[in-house]
């Protein structure tokens, strides 16, 4: 007997899309719920608009005094932006040059397969690991002290993995007609890679490295025994310098108002947002051209 | 001499004997059409012309290929053999850049080029491949905002920017309409005259209707692909020497 159907499809597709709109709902309502009260308590001391500002244009443009207690916190943002960019600086080309080497020159094999795994691996190890390799390395045996450059160091090779592989990813996913083209057309490995496959993969490229900034704007655990405490403006690559997530841990760690903790934590968010949509705004000029 | 000279061409991928025992000369000038079933070997041949196989890995070629006179696969300057010998592949694959920067890719890598230079290479070379009115106005627009038929002249406009003596072809039309197709058709026989043109083709009304010279290549029972004969392609088509052709041709037609 031919089964009916019809009926069965409208009620699978009734309670199929329930359960779907459900999980959308609910993800909504977790990061609103999330932002909105992160927000509130940001801006607004015990999150009551009747009780004033924790955030003004001061607070954002004077120096830190008495170790974060007074003050403001423009040497902390000048410190994470510092940090931050050292860190792209030196861990993109590093990524990139590493996922070029992995999806187009590395002959496919044993040796390949090892070493996407080993990243595999490296992408998976929690945070504070780093951070106490980081301090036994770079702080200890390279004697670069608690400093910017022990942190960017750290951080750097904590976000390798995410760079290298998302890179891999995109560099994988050109097309190999476009590769094939080029070479006829008497191209080098070099040429090609740079002139087609390079720019071709640019958007996932650019991606990975955003999305490696973030992991790096955010992170605590892998500076804490690297980055330094200090909270003047560093002056140099060897200064003990803190950046905004460090500022956050140490200030509750210290004992200050949960109020400033969430008026940092909004900073925080809010140069997340900023620097991803500068990036995506560079990104789609670039691509029009 | 010929322009091609190919003795004893051999191809394997891995332990897989692609190519067997391939004797067979291209005369400049010419327009030569391989046809053959799937699996034949007639892609692989192409690409021996130029070295493209030597991006698969795993692929061993034995035998010789003289161009002009030259073993390319003792004479190492693969670069410049691919200068000589460009290659038109089956899927158009414009760069994602601009028409004008597609067109001068090839010519950058081997020439460097004042700016009217360069803008007259790529009217030429566009001229050539019948785009040019169609792109004149919008040269540094993206290549890939064009038809596939456009995508795929383009992709000839490159190739001749080079200013190679042959063009390889590989089913350059089988994944265009047949208005597409018939323009770059036409495009091949205007070629000829100062290209030599080796094409691979699943159609054998289109290898009928432009080619000067056809070769047919079959399997064997081990799955080696070979040469069974080659020809004029009045001959290869209307009165061929093997009874193989005969079959495959006339199962095509019929």
């Amino acid at each position: 007997m031919k089964k009916d159907r019809s009926k069965l499809n409208r009620i699978e597709n009734r309670i199929f899309m329930v359960l779907l709109r459900f999980s959308v709902i609910l993800l909504l309502a977790i990061v609103i719920a999330l932002l909105l009260y992160l927000v509130l308590r940001g801006l607004f001391k015990g999150a009551n608009i009747k009780n004033g500002f924790n955030i003004n244009l001061e607070f954002l443009t004077t120096l830190t005094n008495n170790g974060g207690k007074t003050g403001g916190i423009l040497g902390i943002i000048i410190n994470t932006f510092f940090l931050i960019t050292l860190v792209v600086l030196i861990a993109s080309p590093i990524g990139v040059a590493s996922a070029v080497y992995l999806s187009i020159y590395a002959k496919e094999g044993r040796f390949r397969e090892f070493v996407k795994s080993f990243i595999e691996v490296l992408s998976g190890i929690p945070s504070i690991i780093f951070g106490l390799f980081g301090m036994l390395l770079f702080v200890g045996v390279f004697n670069l002290g608690y400093s910017l450059i022990s942190g960017v160091l750290t951080l750097v090779l904590m976000i390798l993995p995410t760079i290298i592989v998302a890179s891999e990813n995109a560099i994988t996913s050109v097309d190999k007609s476009l590769i094939e083209a080029s070479i006829g057309l008497g191209a080098t490995w070099s040429e090609t890679t740079f002139k087609v496959v390079l720019k071709a993969a640019r958007s996932g490229i650019i991606s990975g490295i955003i999305l490696a900034l973030g992991r790096a704007m955010g992170e605590t655990a892998a500076l804490i025994y690297t980055v330094g405490s200090k909270t003047e403006i560093a002056t140099s690559l060897t200064s003990s310098s803190r950046p905004l997530s460090m500022h956050i841990y140490l200030g509750i760690n210290e004992g200050q108002s949960l109020d400033k903790a969430f008026a940092l934590s909004l900073v925080l968010i809010v140069m997340v947002l900023i620097i991803n949509s500068i990036s995506k705004k560079l990104l789609k000029c670039g691509d029009k051209k | 001499m010929s322009l091609f000279e190919i003795k004893n061409l051999n191809v394997y991928y891995g332990a897989h004997h692609a190519l067997k025992d391939v004797n067979m000369n291209i005369e400049a000038n010419t327009i030569t059409a391989l046809i053959g079933p799937s699996g034949c070997g007639k892609s692989t041949f192409l690409r021996c012309l130029d070295r493209m196989n030597d991006l698969i890995p795993g692929v061993k070629v034995e035998g010789s290929v003289m161009f002009e006179g030259k073993d390319i696969y003792k004479d190492e300057d693969t670069l410049e053999l691919r200068h000589r010998v460009g290659m038109v592949f089956q899927k158009a694959n414009p760069f994602p850049m601009s028409i004008y920067d597609n067109v001068l890719y090839g010519v950058r890598l081997h020439y460097k080029l004042t700016k009217d230079e360069a803008s007259r290479i790529v009217e030429e070379s566009l001229k050539k491949a019948s785009l040019w009115n169609e792109v004149k106005d919008r040269l540094k627009k993206s290549a890939l905002g064009l038809s596939g038929g456009q995508q795929q002249r383009l992709c000839i406009a490159r190739t001749l920017a080079v200013n190679p003596s042959v063009v390889l072809m590989d089913e350059p039309t089988s994944a265009l309409d047949p208005i597409s197709t018939r323009s770059i058709e036409d495009l091949m026989r205007e070629l000829k005259k100062d290209y030599t043109i080796v094409i691979v083709t699943h159609n054998m009304a289109e290898a009928a209707r432009i080619s000067d010279r056809t070769a047919f290549f079959y399997i064997d029972e081990r799955k080696r692909g070979f040469l069974v004969e080659e020809g004029a392609t009045s001959e290869v088509f209307f009165s061929p020497k093997d009874k193989r052709t005969e079959d495959y041709i006339q199962g095509r037609f019929s």
